[in-house]
């Protein structure tokens, strides 16, 4: 189950709103002490409605952000804005390095994959994990004040 | 020229964990060699089987892409800094 707190599942609606008609990405960064969480936009490169490429030079400041102030990455967000809040079976080859080697341990296996769908009028989120041999994981969302 | 590489939490299974390692060399393509000769199984992350880099892997000296200058002929200069990132990407189709 994600623990989410409201405020960090509407900034990420929020973000995903103010991208379209683009798809819109970023990261959920949290305290390893406090675990308190920060969301983090990230540019969409490819400022497309059907695809999304994080600006690798803002992934890497997040990362080196991350060492320095003893964070995690507990997910990365981004939204589909006319399909539904599930992992695309790009979102899933991505999810691997090199690209599809599915075989491999995903990038990030303790992340979050957060989709946000704006497919319907009531934006929708749903957390998954991305597993070895492309095995999708849906972890249900537990808001929280 | 000694420089400084930045390695990315999905690589640092290679490097011991390491973020960041150093590397010498007078081009890019030199300090990647290097970094193979100190971890083996590097080439393999960053090449293609052309030996080519592809699309899914951004190396950035000093903040700048190295294709917008001399791709992996870019010269570098001592207490450079060089990074070298995966694509994180998806999306609908």
């Amino acid at each position: 189950m994600a623990h989410i707190p409201n405020e960090i599942l509407q900034a990420m609606v929020d973000h995903a709103m103010d991208d379209l008609p683009n798809e819109a990405c970023g990261m959920i960064l949290i305290g390893r002490s406090d675990r308190q969480m920060t969301v983090h936009r990230v540019t969409n490169t490819a400022a497309s409605p059907y695809r999304y490429e994080m600006s690798p030079l803002e992934m890497m400041k997040l990362e080196q952000k991350r060492d320095s102030e003893n964070l995690d990455l507990f997910a990365i967000y981004h939204s589909h804005v006319a399909s539904a809040a599930y992992p695309s079976p790009t979102d899933v080859r991505m999810a691997f390095f090199p690209p599809g080697e599915t075989d491999n341990e995903p990038m990030f296996p303790e992340t979050y994959y957060v989709l946000v769908s704006l497919e319907n009028n009531k934006p929708d989120v749903r957390a998954f994990h991305i597993k070895k041999y492309g095995e999708i994981s849906e972890e249900s969302i537990e808001s929280e004040n | 020229m000694s420089v400084s590489i930045y390695i990315p939490s999905p690589f640092r299974s290679i490097t011991g964990s390491k973020d960041y390692i150093s590397a010498v060399g007078n081009t890019v393509e030199d300090i990647l060699e290097s970094i193979e000769d100190q971890y083996p199984g590097f080439s393999h992350l960053v090449f293609d089987e052309q030996h080519k880099l592809p699309g899914h892997i951004n190396i950035y000296l000093n903040n700048q892409e190295i294709h917008e200058i001399e791709g992996l002929q870019t010269k570098v200069r001592s207490g450079d800094q060089l990074a070298i990132i995966p694509a994180l990407a998806g999306g609908t189709m």
